[in-house]
C-alpha cells in the first residue's frame, strides 16, 4: 500500500499509466504485487490458510510476485534502459522504435501467462483446499482438480514462453541495432574520401 | 522522497522484526530439543536417528524432488476425548445410574448390550472436562474407566498419522523435506500406513499399476531393466500385468531405489509425545511362563514381506 500511495503521488494519478509501454509494464507489475499482497494476507489468516496451505494457492502467489512484479518491472525497465545505454534513439522518449511492438506484445502474452497460470492455481489452490479439508472427499478428487489445475496453467506457461521470446527478441534486435550502427560508422569512416591537403593536380 | 531517514528506519524496522519473527523466535522455540520420552504407557526415547538406509534415502528423495508434490506434515484442528469403560466392577446398579447421568441419550434398556464385550468406548468426542466428570462418575460407581486422548482433524481423519507433526520428528534428520502442495497424499507416516518395502519399488516403477489413475511419474531409471538369461534374480521385483514388463525381462531395483523404500517406510507419526498427545492402548500382559511369546520358538510367517503383488 506504501508503495502504490507513494507511486500515485508521484505519477498524479493512473492515466499517466496509458501514455507509454514503460509505464504499462510498471502498472500492470504493481497490480499483479498489490494481488500477491491481498492474496498473502488472505493466506495468513489462521482459519483460512488451512483451506491454502499445502495447495498451488501459494505457488500463483508467488508467481504474481516474481514474474508479475519483478519480471514485468525489469521488462519495462530494460526496454526504457537499453537503447540509451546502446545509443539508439527513443521513438517518443521512452522506447526505440525497433522494439515498441514487440513490447506491446511481450506485454499482452505476459499478463495472459500471469492469469492462465496465477488464477488456476489460486483458485484451484482453494478448491484443492476445501476438497483436502473435507475428509470425506476421496483423494481422488483432489487429484482431478490437481490436474484440471495444471493443464490449464501449462496454457498460462506457454503463454509466458512466448513472451519471454518476444522480450529475448526485441533485446536481440536492439543488440543488432547497435552493431549495425557501429558497422556503418566503421564501414563509413573506412570508405570515406580523405581530402588531401595542399597538394595540386 | 525526501524522508530517506523514516524510509529507512521504517524497512530496517521491517526487516529486523521479520528476523525476530522467523529466525529468533523459531530458534529459542525448537533450537534447543533434544530426544524425550513417548507419554504412552511404556515410555520409550523419540525420536531416533534414522537407519543408514534410510538416511541415504532422504538424500534421494530430495534428489528427485518428491516434496514438490508431497508434504510431510500432519495437521490436526485439536483433540477430543472419549471414554472407555474397561470393567464394570460388582455394583451394576450404581454403574447404570452413573451412566444415565453423564452419557447424553443413554437408555438403561440397552445398557446390558453396552455393558458387555469391555473395554468398550462408551462416549466419544467430548471435551476434558466433560471426559473426567464421566470417569469420575463412574469411578464412584465402581467401575474402571479412563479418559482417551483423540486428535482430530481431516488429515487425521485420512489416516495420514495419529496425531500432528511436531519439531521433534525431525530431530535427526540432516534435511527436512516439509513439502509445499499435496499434489500427492501426505507421506508423514507413510511407514505406518503401508511399510511394506516392495509395495513402495513397484509404485516408484509403475505408479499406476499400484494406484489406479495415479499422476505420479514412473521413476524407472531407478530401476535395472535385465534380460532373464538362466534364472530370475531373488532381488527382481514381481509386477503385475499393468506395470509393463516384457516378459523375458526382469526389474531389479537399484541402490537408491532401495534407499528411497527405505526412507519412506521409515516414516512414522505414530508417536505420542507430551507436545503432541493421544492415547495409546497398553501393552498386553506378560505371559505367566518363561515360555516364549507365541508358544512357540519357530519364525512367525512374516505378513507382507514377499514381493508379490498384493491380491
Amino acid at each position: 500500500m506504501t508503495l502504490l500511495l507513494n507511486l500515485y503521488q508521484s505519477l498524479g494519478n493512473w492515466s499517466v499509466l496509458k501514455l507509454n509501454i514503460m509505464l504499462r509494464f510498471a502498472g500492470v507489475a504493481l497490480l499483479a504485487f498489490v494481488c500477491a499482497v491481498a492474496l498473502n494476507l488472505v493466506s495468513s489468516v489462521s482459519p483460512l490458510a488451512d483451506y491454502t496451505d499445502l495447495t498451488s494457492y501459494p505457488l500463483g502467489v508467488k508467481l504474481l510476485q516474481s514474474y508479475g512484479f519483478v519480471a514485468l518491472i525489469l521488462f519495462g525497465v530494460i526496454y526504457h534502459i537499453v537503447p540509451q545505454l546502446l545509443d539508439i534513439p527513443l521513438a517518443d522518449g521512452v522506447i526505440a522504435a525497433s522494439v515498441a511492438r514487440l513490447a506491446r506484445l511481450n506485454l499482452w502474452l505476459a499478463v495472459g501467462g500471469l492469469i492462465f497460470t496465477a488464477g488456476p492455481y489460486v483458485i484451484g489452490g482453494i478448491i484443492q483446499g476445501a476438497l483436502l479439508n473435507n475428509s470425506k472427499a476421496p483423494f481422488d478428487s483432489v487429484l482431478k482438480t490437481n490436474l484440471m489445475v495444471i493443464r490449464i496453467a501449462t496454457i498460462g506457461d506457454l503463454l509466458i514462453l512466448a513472451a519471454n521470446l518476444m522480450f529475448t527478441l526485441g533485446l536481440g534486435r536492439l543488440v543488432m541495432q547497435f552493431y549495425k550502427a557501429r558497422a556503418a560508422a566503421a564501414f563509413a569512416e573506412a570508405t570515406a574520401i580523405i581530402p588531401t591537403a595542399g597538394v595540386k593536380a | 522522497v525526501n524522508q530517506g531517514p523514516i524510509i529507512f528506519l521504517a524497512a530496517f524496522l521491517a526487516l529486523a522484526a521479520s528476523w525476530f519473527g522467523m529466525v529468533l523466535m523459531p530458534q529459542g522455540q525448537v533450537g534447543q530439543l533434544q530426544t524425550t520420552n513417548t507419554v504412552g504407557p511404556v515410555p520409550t526415547a523419540y525420536p531416533i536417528g534414522m537407519p543408514g538406509m534410510a538416511r541415504q534415502g532422504l538424500e534421494v528423495y530430495r534428489a528427485q524432488g518428491c516434496a514438490y508434490c508431497h508434504s510431510q506434515q500432519v495437521r490436526q484442528s485439536g483433540t477430543v476425548c472419549d471414554v472407555e469403560l474397561t470393567e464394570i466392577g460388582t455394583n451394576q446398579p450404581a454403574v447404570i445410574d452413573a451412566l444415565k447421568k453423564t452419557v447424553p441419550g443413554f437408555n438403561p434398556q440397552s445398557a446390558n448390550q453396552l455393558l458387555t464385550d469391555l473395554p468398550k468406548r462408551i462416549t466419544t468426542g467430548i471435551t476434558k472436562s466433560e471426559a473426567d466428570a464421566e470417569v469420575r462418575a463412574l469411578r464412584a460407581g465402581g467401575a474402571k474407566a479412563d479418559v482417551w486422548i483423540v486428535p482430530v482433524g481431516p488429515d487425521i481423519a485420512r489416516g495420514y498419522g495419529k496425531r500432528q507433526t511436531v519439531a521433534e520428528d525431525f530431530l535427526y534428520n540432516p534435511s527436512v523435506a516439509l513439502g509445499s502442495d499435496r499434489i500427492g497424499p501426505d507421506l508423514a507416516n507413510i511407514g505406518g500406513r503401508n511399510g511394506d518395502p516392495n509395495w513402495h519399488l513397484r509404485h516408484l516403477y509403475a505408479p499406476r499399476s499400484e494406484v489406479k489413475g495415479s499422476p505420479m511419474p514412473p521413476y524407472r531409471y531407478l530401476f535395472e531393466k535385465r534380460r532373464i538369461t538362466h534364472s530370475i534374480s531373488p532381488d527382481a521385483l514381481a509386477f503385475r500385468a499393468e506395470a509393463g514388463v516384457p516378459d523375458g525381462y526382469e526389474i531389479v531395483p537399484t541402490q537408491d531405489a532401495r534407499a528411497l523404500a527405505a526412507y519412506l517406510t521409515s516414516l512414522r507419526v505414530d508417536a505420542p509425545l507430551y507436545s503432541a498427545p493421544f492415547s495409546v492402548p497398553p501393552p498386553p500382559p506378560e505371559p505367566s511362563t518363561n515360555a516364549p511369546a507365541g508358544g512357540t520358538n519357530a519364525t512367525p510367517a512374516a505378513a507382507g514381506t514377499t514381493n508379490q503383488p498384493a491380491k
